[in-house]
C-alpha cells in the first residue's frame, strides 16, 4: 500500500542539501576507490560505515549507496585506460574497453562504460522498487542444484570467450580451474592444493588475479618491447602516448542507442544475478558480456566493442539494486555490501526485513528515491573522474609503465593489506604475459576461476543433502533439469555456430587459393 | 666551596641511588598502553567482527590515549589474521578481535599454522546465540517435536548454517543420540543457508539471534543452543525458546573474544581487558550494539580465558561430526 505522506516525507529528507551533499561525496570517493586497483566497493562502504553514525538516516543512505554506485562503475576507468580493473567487476571491460583506448577511442570507451553503467543500473533500481518481493520469491527457488546449473550454463555461455584456438581456450580454462581449487574447500572448509604454503590457506584472491594477468601482463609485455628496441623508443613512446590518451572522438546518441541490446542483457543479467545470494557484480559482467557475445556473433565483440563494453558494464552495475532484494523482503543481506547498508539502516533504527514497508515507510521510499538519483550524480561526478584520472595515461610510456605496475603492486596490497597478494599478483602478471606471448586467450582462466568453485560449492552440497544420490542431487526441481536441457541446447548450438564458423573459414580460404 | 660542591655531588648521587633502587611502579599502571593500540580483525572489511569493531573503535580516543586503529586481515576462515597477530611479536598493543570461527578453522586442519590453546585471552566482548529455526506446520516445527519426529526413524532432516553456528544444535543432538539421522550441511555465510531454508532446500537451519528475530513471523524458532538467556527484547520477539540449560544438555557457547600474543605479560593482558571493559561499557557502543541487534557479554581475561579452554575441549569433541 502506497502510503503517500510517507513518500513526501521521504523527498523532503532526500533533497535537502545535507542528504544531496552526502550522496555526491559518495559518489566521489566511490569513484576514486573503484579506480584505485584493489579497493574494492565493500572496502570503502565499511570503512564509511561508522562515519553514518553520526549523519541523519536519508545523509547516511546517501553517503553509502552513492559510494556503491560510484565504486561499481569506478573500476571501468582503469580497466580502460590501462588494462588495469580497479575492481573486480570491471575484468570483463578490459576486453573491448582498452582495445578501444589502444586504437585512440578511449573518450568514446569511457562514454559508453559510464552511460551503460548509469541506463542499467537506474532501470534495475526501477525494477527492485516495482517487483522486489516477487524478485525475492524468484529468487529462493535456486537452490543448490539450481546454482550448480546456472553456473554450468555461465560457463557454456562464456565459451565463446575461448578465442580461435579451442586447445589454447580450453588450456587457459584448465588453468584457471585448478587455480580456483586452491584455498579452503567449500564444504569442510579445510585448506587443499596449497603446496603446505600457510599463505595460500584462503586461496588465490580475485583482485590480484586480475590485475597481474591483465595489468601487469600487458605492462611487462610493454615494457620488454621498450627494452628490447631502444632504436624504436621514440617511436613506440608516440605510439603509446596514443594508445592511451583519452583525446578522439566523445560517443554519439547513435551510437550509444546502437547497444540498446547489450544494455538489455546486462540489465536482464544483472537484475537476475544481483538478486542471487553470492554470486556478485562479477559473476553479472562476465555473464552478460558471454550472452552479448553468442547472441550477435557478427558485431565481433572482443575486438575493441562499443557493445562489449556496454554488455559488461550494464551487467555489473545492473546488480546494484536487486542486491538489496534480500535484504528489504527477508532481511537477509545477500551480499557484503548488502549487509553492510542493512547494518548502516539498523544503526538508524530502523531494522530491514519484511515489515520494513509497514513500520519505516520514509526509510523505505528514502532509499528508493537515493537509489535513483544516486544515478544522477554518478553521471556527473563520474564523467568529470573519468577524464581526470584518464589523463595520466597520456604519460609517456618509459614513465607510464612503471606507474602502472606501481598502481598494481599498490592495489595487490591494499586488497587485503597481504604482502602475499603482491606476490600473488607477479606471479599472474608472469603468467599473462606468458599468455600474451603465446597468444592463449586469457578470458576462460578468469571464467573457470570464477565460476568453477561456485559450481562445485553447490554441486558437493546438493549431494551432502542428497546423501550422495547424483540424480536428486542434480535434478531437484523442475528448474533444474530446464537449466539441465538449457546447458544442452546451448552446447548444441555453440558448437554448430563454431562448426558452420569453420566450414566458412575453410571455403573461403580455398576460394582465396 | 670545594665542601659544599663534594656534599652536592653527594646529594646528586644519593638521590640517583634512592631513585634506582626504589622499587618500580608497574609501568603498566602509568601509561600503559601508551601506542595506538592496533585492533587486528581477522576477517575482511563489512563482516560482523568488523562492525564490532569498528563500533568500540568510534570511543577509541575516550578510552586509549592514542586511540584504536582496524587492520583488517581476512582469509582463510581468520587464520591469516591469528598468525598476523603471533608474526607481530610481542609489542603489548596489538589485539586481536575474534569469534570462534578462526579456532575451529585451525582445528580443522591437519597442519594447523597455528595452536589455537597458545594464546593470551583479554575477555570475552559477548557470547553468541546460535539459534535453530524450524519451518512452520511440519513435523519437526518444535524442538520437542524433532527430537520425536527423529527418534520415530522420520525422514533425516537436513540442518544448514555454517560450522560456528551448526556445532551448538549438532553437539545437543549429538547428546540425545540422534545425529545419525541428521545431514549437517555447511555454509560459508549464513545469508546463503537462509536463502536455502527459505527456498525448501534444506530442513533447519542454524542463525544468530538477529537473523532469528527477522525470520520469527515466516518460520518456528526451536531452539537456543547456549545455556544464556535472550536479551529481554529478543526473547518478547522470539517467544518462549528452550535452551540448554532448561533441556538439561550441555551447551555450546561460541565466544567473541579478544587475543593477545602467547608471550604477553599477565600484568599488560590485565590492564587491557579492563581498558577493554570500559570501552564496552560506554553508552555509544552499548547503544549501537544494541541497535544491531547484538548484545555486550563481557568477560574478564581469567573467566574469560577458563570459558575459552572449555570452548576449544567442546569444539575438539564435535568438529568430527561435520568431516
Amino acid at each position: 500500500m502506497f502510503n503517500v505522506e510517507a513518500f513526501q516525507e521521504a523527498l523532503v529528507l532526500v533533497f535537502s542539501f545535507n542528504t544531496l551533499m552526502w550522496l555526491a561525496i559518495g559518489v566521489f570517493i566511490g569513484v576514486g576507490v573503484g579506480a584505485m586497483p584493489g579497493l574494492t566497493a565493500t572496502t570503502g562502504v565499511a570503512l564509511m560505515l561508522p562515519l553514518t553514525f553520526t549523519l541523519s538516516q536519508a545523509a547516511g543512505l546517501g553517503l553509502l549507496i552513492g559510494l556503491y554506485k560510484g565504486a561499481i562503475y569506478g573500476g571501468s576507468i582503469s580497466a580502460i585506460s590501462f588494462a588495469t580493473p580497479g575492481t573486480s567487476e570491471a575484468a570483463a571491460t578490459v576486453f573491448d574497453g582498452h582495445k578501444m583506448m589502444q586504437r585512440g577511442q578511449g573518450k568514446k570507451a569511457l562514454l559508453m562504460a559510464l552511460y551503460a553503467s548509469v541506463t542499467a543500473d537506474f532501470l534495475s533500481d526501477v525494477i527492485t522498487i516495482m517487483v522486489a518481493p516477487m524478485l525475492a520469491l524468484i529468487a529462493l527457488q535456486f537452490g543448490p542444484s539450481e546454482r550448480f546449473w546456472l553456473m554450468v550454463l555461465a560457463v557454456c555461455l562464456l565459451g565463446a570467450l575461448s578465442g580461435a584456438h579451442l586447445a589454447k581456450g580450453m588450456l587457459s580454462a584448465a588453468l584457471g580451474l585448478y587455480i580456483g581449487t586452491m584455498g579452503p574447500d567449500p564444504i569442510s572448509s579445510v585448506a587443499r592444493n596449497t603446496f603446505d604454503l600457510w599463505w595460500l590457506a584462503d586461496g588465490v584472491h580475485l583482485v590480484p588475479l586480475v590485475v597481474g594477468i591483465f595489468a601487469m601482463g600487458a605492462m611487462l609485455e610493454k615494457a620488454v618491447e621498450l627494452m628490447r628496441e631502444s632504436r624504436r623508443a621514440q617511436v613506440l613512446k608516440d605510439s603509446v602516448k596514443g594508445l592511451f590518451s583519452v583525446g578522439g572522438e566523445g560517443l554519439t546518441f547513435r551510437e550509444y542507442l546502437s547497444c540498446w541490446k547489450e544494455m538489455a542483457i546486462g540489465l536482464g543479467v544483472g537484475t537476475f544475478v544481483g538478486m542471487l545470494p553470492g554470486l556478485g557484480s562479477t559473476v553479472g559482467a562476465f555473464m552478460s558480456y558471454g550472452i552479448a557475445k553468442q547472441v550477435s556473433p557478427e558485431k565481433r565483440i572482443g575486438t575493441g566493442r562499443l557493445e562489449g563494453i556496454a554488455a559488461a558494464e550494464a551487467g555489473n552495475n545492473a546488480t546494484v539494486g536487486p542486491t538489496l532484494v534480500p535484504l528489504l523482503a527477508f532481511g537477509i543481506p545477500g551480499s557484503a555490501v548488502a549487509a553492510l547498508i542493512g547494518a548502516a539502516l539498523m544503526l538508524q533504527g530502523a531494522t530491514p526485513g519484511p515489515r520494513m514497508f509497514e513500520l519505516y515507510p520514509t526509510v523505505v521510499y528514502s532509499l528508493f528515491i537515493i537509489l535513483l538519483i544516486g544515478n544522477i550524480f554518478n553521471l556527473g561526478i563520474g564523467r568529470i573522474f573519468a577524464f581526470v584520472y584518464a589523463k595520466l595515461g597520456e604519460l609517456p610510456a618509459p614513465l607510464l609503465v612503471p606507474i602502472v605496475m606501481l598502481m598494481a603492486v599498490i592495489g595487490a596490497y591494499a586488497y587485503a593489506n597481504n604482502p602475499y597478494d603482491v606476490l600473488m599478483m607477479l606471479v599472474f602478471g608472469l603468467l599473462g604475459y606468458f599468455m600474451r606471448m603465446f597468444k592463449i586467450p586469457e578470458a576462460p582462466l578468469v571464467i573457470t576461476f570464477l565460476l568453477a568453485p561456485p559450481a562445485e560449492e553447490n554441486l558437493r552440497r546438493g549431494l551432502l543433502i542428497n546423501e550422495g544420490d547424483w540424480i536428486a542431487a542434480l535434478f531437484h526441481s523442475p528448474l533444474a533439469i530446464g537449466l539441465a536441457l538449457g546447458v544442452v541446447v546451448l552446447t548444441w548450438l555453440s558448437s554448430r555456430v563454431r562448426i558452420m564458423e569453420r566450414m566458412q573459414a575453410v571455403s573461403r580460404e580455398a576460394q582465396d587459393g | 666551596m670545594r665542601h659544599f660542591l663534594t656534599l652536592g655531588a653527594a646529594a646528586t648521587l644519593a638521590v640517583a641511588v634512592t631513585v634506582a633502587l626504589a622499587p618500580q611502579k608497574p609501568a603498566v599502571a602509568a601509561e600503559y598502553p601508551d601506542k595506538v593500540v592496533q585492533c587486528i580483525v581477522p576477517f575482511g572489511a563489512g563482516g560482523g567482527t568488523d562492525r564490532w569493531a569498528r563500533i568500540m573503535s568510534s570511543v577509541g580516543f575516550d578510552v586509549f590515549d592514542k586511540g584504536m586503529r582496524i587492520e583488517n586481515r581476512g582469509g582463510a576462515g581468520g587464520t591469516v589474521g591469528w598468525k598476523h597477530m603471533l608474526d607481530k611479536g610481542v609489542d603489548g598493543h596489538s589485539i586481536l578481535l575474534a569469534s570462534p570461527t578462526p579456532v575451529i578453522a585451525a582445528l580443522l586442519e591437519k597442519k594447523p599454522p597455528f595452536d589455537p590453546r597458545k594464546v593470551k585471552i583479554v575477555a570475552y566482548y559477548s557470547i553468541m546465540k546460535p539459534t535453530l529455526v524450524a519451518p512452520k506446520d511440519k513435523p519437526y516445527s518444535s524442538w520437542d517435536g524433532l527430537v520425536k519426529h527423529l527418534k520415530a526413524g522420520g525422514k533425516k532432516v537436513t540442518i544448514g548454517g555454517t560450522i560456528t553456528q551448526t556445532l551448538g544444535p549438532a553437539s545437543m543432538l549429538s547428546q540425545l543420540g540422534l545425529i545419525d539421522r541428521v545431514i549437517l550441511v555447511t555454509y560459508a555465510d549464513t545469508g546463503k543457508a537462509v536463502n536455502d531454508f527459505l527456498g525448501g532446500h534444506i530442513d533447519l537451519v542454524t542463525v544468530t539471534t538477529s537473523t532469528a528475530i527477522n525470520l520469527a513471523g515466516k518460520a518456528n524458532v526451536i531452539l537456543n543452543a547456549t545455556d544464556l538467556d535472550y536479551p529481554k527484547k529478543a526473547a518478547q520477539a522470539l517467544g518462549d525458546v528452550p535452551n540448554a540449560r532448561t533441556l538439561g544438555l550441555k551447551p555450546f557457547n561460541p565466544p567473541r573474544f579478544i587475543a593477545m600474543h602467547p608471550d604477553t605479560p599477565d600484568d599488560q593482558v590485565a590492564a587491557m581487558s579492563k581498558k577493554l571493559g570500559e570501552m564496552l561499557k560506554s553508552k555509544p557502543v552499548q547503544n549501537l550494539i544494541g541497535k544491531l541487534g547484538e548484545e555486550i557479554i563481557f568477560r574478564p581475561h581469567d573467566n574469560a580465558a577458563k570459558a575459552y579452554e572449555e570452548v576449544i575441549a567442546e569444539s575438539k569433541k564435535h568438529l568430527p561430526l561435520f568431516k
